[in-house]
């Protein structure tokens, strides 16, 4: 289990990580997810001991390893750049960690784990001679070789292409559950999070959001930012007036299915939950962009803009007039001021 | 601060420290011993008169017209060297650039210069290059009827002379920098500037030049600080002559120290030098950052 | 016609460059009286009397390249013993006042050499050091340490910083992450900047006319004693300077590619960091 207790990180006169706290059981596959800058990859390099906190404290399993160096950490990570010795072959990268200890049993383990992640022949070869996916399997080998306690890794499909990037995140799932280590995945793209992780930290400006299984965080977002990050295309925001069991937008009542009371609220709504109707918010489409079976749909629905995905088999041009519908229960409310779900 | 912290700096100060006390040795402490040595009248041939002076040197300095002279010398020598070698140097480039095939032979013949020793270059023009009657130069002067000159030897054409093998020297430095600085321009923005109808004049002063500005920039700072500190060239061409022809503040400290054996007075006008090459360096250090 | 005129002029760029060489070449191979023909012979019977009497002869360059040798070679081991570690230090490590070091290293590199040798002067006169190769290599580090400093800093920090990181995570710690994973990557740097200590070592002349003398006595100095002794023997200075030039020059052409980047670096750094 790994335990990170109010870590603060600054960078000269700006604060990275306002206080992260945060709990990854033993075992579990996690993701920290958010945009660039918002502190993800500044905490797994805390985690890694490769770079050390202004404040707070980092526990594995218990022990308070705050101030131990890398090595000392028995933690393995995959770096974006994949980080190869290039002047080692592959054989020698990976055999590296355990040289490094002196562990036994050197040449067994390196071939055992080359087997694992399908590189064992090319044990030879330079990492300049390695497709960009083979040297991230030959990055993936150095990591598990020497069977640490806890894996990072930092974004590591982010140089493959996009098929070669489906398979690996397959693989990796399987991995993980052949190995069943501890695994903190770093990422910026959402839908990778969603796929690969058990649960997941989204974080915004050096601060953790919302902790939660994908699910969770996808039916559930607990702020506005949580929400317009999570989904693709993005969730719709208007501007409502609450009333009671209804929220009107636009001069359109939409009935909900608690009482909220009198106020000022963002009305969100994800593309897949509107529909296009007989009566509702009147818009105009501005954009079709047919995927196949679904269409994503750009509208401007007076002052606001909304992204609708459709049955692909509804006809709709540009410059057509509509009329969009969504059910109550399909609906998030956000406080106007906080942000927070009401 | 962390342990780790504390640990990588232990490391980088064990790594560090060897190196940085080398250099306090060998290089501030010697500047301290001269800037003393400065303040002291040290004649190695009259060592009787030696003694502290303060700023006796200096004072002297003031009224001994051989150092205005030669402060206006190294002004001179220093602004024509380093101007000639940038636009010999932009124009060749510019030049080369034109050319598909052969770059490699021209940068690899533009190496030759920068790696002999200075030494060798000055002697080699005082003797088969600039040799009144068996040189080079006046074989081409008298077949083109321009009579036979003095090249060294004449005060005026000895100027000229200096300048010139320094600025045959170190041209191709000039020439290479900047001609790497254009090889790396995207051909794209030529491409597009054409599109827009830019002509080649244009397309010079508003891309390449702008562009090339800051290797320009470099150029021009590692060629005062080269021309400020040259020694050898001038030393084994001329020795500082005829009399105090070409004899740059450099040279005159040289002289003064161990010719004259006044070493003194010679620190006193090498803390000069000194202060000039700093002053120099500041200034065009902080002009480049303004930018 | 355009390309015609380019050619030409090329060429005409190329001659001026080569020619003095080339015309030092020539007359190396030339007898005196050829060498002192008006007008200049191109045409002559080439004689390797020169080249015989410069090595084996009365004035023998021999010695004299042996103490470049021994000069150059010192002075390189010295340098880069000190100048590796202290780059990567600066180029990657946490080093108090990094910013003010850094500064240090570069003003030294500018320093005028004529005021460093009137104090290295007095110096190694007070130690008795004169003309000894202990006395001038200690000279000779101080103009070549500050350049090695830098031209090895930005070699170190073209190396991506997740190498020591990962060879840390790896367990190797500091000495070994340095030892088995950096060195290892810096080794084209380490060699252009030992042939830049080298090159500038071999053709120092101020230095060792000053402080040397009858014991070390680099083949730049002997070369200038030659003319001022014996003002009109040309074609042995030009043979000479061949023998003397020719390991600079092939220097120069291996490490071709790189001159540009070692010439620039101190400029480079002083005005664009940070």
């Amino acid at each position: 289990m790994i335990e990170l207790k109010g870590i603060v990180k600054r960078h000269g006169a700006v604060t990275a990580l306002h206080g992260i706290n945060l709990e990854i059981r033993a075992g579990e596959f996690f993701a920290l997810l958010g945009p660039s800058g918002s502190g993800k990859t500044t905490t797994l390099r805390i985690l890694a001991g490769l770079e050390a906190a202004d404040e707070g404290r980092v526990l594995l399993d218990g022990r308070d390893v705050s101030e131990a160096d890398p090595g000392e950490r028995n933690v393995a990570m995959v770096f974006q750049s994949y980080a190869l010795y290039p002047h080692m072959s592959v054989y020698d990268n990976i055999a590296f960690p355990l040289r490094m200890v002196g562990a036994p049993d050197i040449d067994k383990s390196v071939k055992e784990a080359a087997e694992r992640v399908h590189i064992g022949h090319l044990l030879e070869r330079k990492p300049g001679q390695l497709s960009g996916g083979q040297q991230q399997r030959c990055a993936l080998a150095r990591a598990i070789v020497r069977q640490p306690r806890l894996f990072l890794l930092d974004e590591p499909l982010s140089n493959l292409d996009a098929k070669l990037r489906m398979e690996t995140r397959v693989e990796l799932r399987k991995l993980h559950r052949a190995l069943g280590v501890t695994t903190v995945y770093v990422t910026h793209d959402q839908e990778e999070a969603m796929t690969i992780a058990d649960r997941m930290a989204v974080f915004m400006d050096g601060r953790i959001e919302q902790v939660g299984t994908p699910v969770e965080l996808f039916a559930r977002p607990k702020s506005l930012e949580v929400a317009a990050f999570l989904g693709s295309p993005p969730m719709n925001f208007f501007p409502a007036q609450l009333h009671g069991r209804s929220a009107s937008i636009a001069g359109h009542s939409i009935p909900l299915q608690t009482d909220y009371g009198q106020r000022d609220a963002v009305l969100g709504v994800r593309p897949g939950a509107i529909r296009i109707a007989e009566s509702g918010i009147t818009a105009r489409v501005e954009l079709v962009e047919q995927l196949g079976e679904s269409a994503i749909v750009d509208l401007q629905a007076g002052a606001t803009a909304v992204r609708a995905r459709i049955d692909s088999r509804v006809r709709l041009r540009e410059g057509d007039a509509v009329h969009l519908a969504f059910d109550g229960e399909d609906v998030h409310l956000f406080d106007a001021q906080s942000h927070q779900r009401l | 601060m962390s342990p780790l912290a504390r640990g990588e700096r232990r490391f980088a100060l064990a790594l560090f420290l060897p190196a940085f006390a080398a250099l306090v040795l060998v290089t501030t402490f010697p500047l301290v011993y001269l800037l003393w040595t400065s303040l002291y009248r040290l004649d190695l041939t009259s060592s009787w008169l030696s003694g502290f002076i303060g700023a006796g040197n200096y004072v002297q300095m003031a009224h001994d017209a051989r150092f205005w002279h030669s402060l206006q010398l190294t002004a001179v020598y220093t602004g024509t060297t380093v101007v000639l070698q940038v636009l010999v140097g932009l124009g060749l480039a510019l030049l080369v650039m034109q050319i598909p095939r052969g770059q490699g032979l021209l940068r690899v013949a533009a190496i030759l210069p920068i790696v002999l020793a200075p030494v060798v270059v000055g002697l080699f023009w005082r003797t088969l290059v600039l040799a009144p009657d068996f040189g080079v130069a006046d074989f081409v002067t008298r077949a083109l009827g321009a009579g036979s000159h003095n090249w060294l030897g004449d005060p005026q054409l000895a100027l000229v002379s200096v300048i010139a093998i320094h600025t045959w020297q170190w041209t191709p430095f000039a020439f290479l920098v900047i001609l790497a600085s254009l090889s790396a321009l995207p051909p794209e923005l030529y491409e597009a500037a054409r599109i827009d109808r830019a002509g080649a004049w244009q397309r010079f002063r508003h891309i390449t030049l702008p562009l090339i500005r800051p290797a320009i920039v470099v150029v021009v700072i590692l060629r005062v600080m080269t021309a400020l500190s040259a020694f050898a060239a001038i030393f084994a061409a001329t020795g500082g002559g005829p009399g105090t022809a070409t004899e740059i503040l450099n040279l005159y400290a040289y002289r003064m120290s161990f010719a004259e054996l006044s070493i003194g007075y010679g620190s006193a006008l090498a803390i000069v030098l000194l202060a000039l090459t700093m002053a120099t360096s500041a200034v065009m250090f902080s002009l480049r950052r303004a930018r | 016609m355009r390309k015609v005129l380019l050619a030409f002029a090329a060429s005409l760029l190329l001659a001026v460059w080569c020619f003095p060489v080339l015309w030092g070449l020539i007359t190396s191979f030339k007898t005196e009286r050829d060498v002192l023909a008006y007008p200049p012979v191109l045409v002559f019977t080439p004689t390797l009397a020169n080249y015989r009497e410069v090595l084996f002869g009365a004035t023998s360059i021999v010695p004299n390249l042996v103490s470049s040798l021994i000069l150059a070679i010192a002075t390189t081991a010295v340098t880069m013993l000190l100048a590796i570690p202290a780059a990567y230090a600066l180029a990657r490590l946490e080093l108090p006042a990094k910013r003010a070091t850094g500064f240090y290293v570069l003003a030294a590199q500018m320093l005028p050499p004529v005021g460093l040798v009137i104090p290295y002067f007095l110096m190694l006169r007070g130690l008795g050091w004169m003309d000894s190769y202990h006395g001038m290599v200690l000279v000779y580090v101080s103009a070549a340490l500050p350049f090695a400093i830098w031209l090895m800093v930005s070699y170190f920090e073209e190396i991506p910083r997740e190498m020591e990181e990962a060879a840390l995570l790896d367990r190797a710690g500091r000495l070994r992450a340095l030892l088995y994973v950096i060195l290892p990557q810096a080794r084209g740097g380490i060699a252009v900047t030992i042939v830049f200590v080298f090159l500038n070592a071999w053709n120092e002349f101020l230095f060792a006319v000053v402080l040397g003398g009858n014991r070390v006595r680099p083949v730049t100095v002997a070369m200038f004693n030659f003319i001022s002794v014996e003002q009109t023997q040309w074609a042995r200075l030009a043979a000479a300077a061949m023998i003397a030039m020719a390991p600079v020059i092939i220097l120069g052409l291996l490490a071709q590619k790189h001159i540009v980047k070692g010439l620039t670096v101190g400029a480079v750094k002083g005005g664009g960091r940070r």
